[in-house]
């Protein structure tokens, strides 16, 4: 009880910090996450995004102009103990304002465990991230270690029957929280996305998801905030090379 | 001849596997609830589906009873063809339990038992057991098909998928 007390303090007083030097952008994530099975316990995952600032702002006196924030490129192994236990890691490219001359690539190895529990028809998964990060210092050129661990809390639900078959709707929405551990931090609780999504199943390999996503983040030491708010459209592809 | 016959034998357990879809309890046929209210009283919320695979279509009925999970199938007419019971391995006749223990015994190293349950498809009586098992030094998940007397039927080994995660 007391730890999600803790979470509750933590997310209100994310929420109630609004009065300061707050940033807020509006814009798109066009993801792919590609998975495919490389046998019965191993299977391996291709997920590339970019998170698009689609408009231009002035907050604060400063002008933004829409651009790129984001590039995402995230190859994973990933090992099925069980139906709802599995474990992955991977190598993990990240380019900040990749089309801009302020760009800074950050290169990024990652070890999480995920387990799910199904209620009836809905999945609950509780995915723990440790991140190992190698972030990018344009003015030294060098790359200073630092471990975030990411705790995310998800849902999912199929809309229309008890399983999610071909032609039909579904429910996906969690909820993540960033904790920078050691290393350059702006905070400890640094970031928080919550996310809440519609996704279609267009074939047994195929699905298309859309949902909101809020990206929150400490941005300087004084904790100000950044609020990204962005149309998340994903494509989720399911490869079974084993399948007959 | 006996190969057939298991095949037959098992194909209403997969028959209507195909794709189901919610549906509420004033567009079903009248007398299922009729029929639970008589067979099992006081049962549980029911959560009602419809069952599609190509032209064959039947409902299903999902309720606790008497604290064990039923799946029961009906056909158009509203006549029960299958009925699915989540139960405790340990409540199997003593008979049955050791014939199930014996054979998991000889096909596997070590194994647990994570969930039984029985399927009745008119009258014809399945053990469905699906059991975590370590054999040739690797686990897997498997489902063993038992008859009504505690023979080996069929065992599949059970694809483990993706859990459901945006990267």
């Amino acid at each position: 009880m007391k730890k999600y007390s803790l979470y509750l303090l933590l997310f209100i007083g994310i929420g109630v910090h609004v009065q300061a030097q707050n940033l807020s952008f509006y814009g798109f994530l066009p993801a792919i996450s590609q998975t495919g099975r490389i046998s019965n316990k191993i299977d391996y995952n291709f997920f590339a995004s970019t998170t698009i600032d689609a408009f231009k702002s002035i907050q604060n006196n400063v002008e933004y102009p829409a651009k790129d924030f984001q590039l995402y490129i995230q190859p994973s192994v990933i090992y099925k103990f069980s139906p709802d236990f599995n474990v992955a890691a991977s190598y993990t490219y990240q380019r900040n304002n990749p089309l801009t001359g302020d760009y800074s690539n950050e290169h990024r190895l990652w070890q999480q465990c995920i387990f799910s529990k199904s209620l009836k028809k809905t999945r609950i998964t509780n995915r723990f991230r440790f991140e190992e990060r190698f972030i990018q210092n344009r003015e030294t050129g060098e790359y200073p270690f630092s471990t975030r661990l990411r705790y995310q809390l998800g849902l999912n639900l199929p809309l229309q029957g008890k399983t999610l078959d071909v032609k039909e709707f579904y429910f996906n929405a969690y909820n993540e929280f960033y904790f920078s551990l050691t290393g350059a931090k702006n905070a400890i609780y640094s970031e928080n996305w919550t996310y809440s999504g519609i996704g279609y199943k267009m074939s047994n390999a195929t699905k298309l998801e859309m949902g909101y996503l809020l990206q929150i983040a400490a941005r300087d030491k004084q904790q100000d905030l950044r609020f990204l708010n962005l149309l998340q459209v994903s494509l989720i592809t399911n490869f079974d090379f084993k399948q007959k | 001849m006996k190969k057939i016959l298991i095949v037959i034998f098992l194909f209403p357990i997969t028959l209507f596997a195909q794709s189901d879809k919610s549906i509420s309890a004033k567009n079903i046929p009248k007398n299922i609830p009729e029929f639970l209210g008589k067979y099992f009283p006081s049962h549980g919320k029911v959560s009602y589906f419809i069952e599609q695979d190509g032209d064959t279509m039947c409902y299903e009925a999902d309720f606790k009873y008497m604290k064990q999970q039923y799946s029961l199938l009906f056909d158009t007419l509203g006549n029960m063809i299958e009925k699915e019971i989540k139960i405790s391995f340990d409540t199997l006749p003593d008979l049955i339990k050791k014939s199930i223990e014996g054979k998991l015994t000889v096909d596997l190293e070590k194994y647990k038992i994570e969930q039984t349950q029985t399927v009745d498809y008119r009258g014809k009586l399945l053990y469905e057991i699906q059991v975590r098992g370590k054999k040739n030094k690797e686990i897997e998940f498997y489902e063993y098909y038992f008859n009504r007397a505690g023979e080996f039927v069929k065992v599949e080994t059970i694809v483990l998928k993706p859990i459901p995660s945006l990267y």
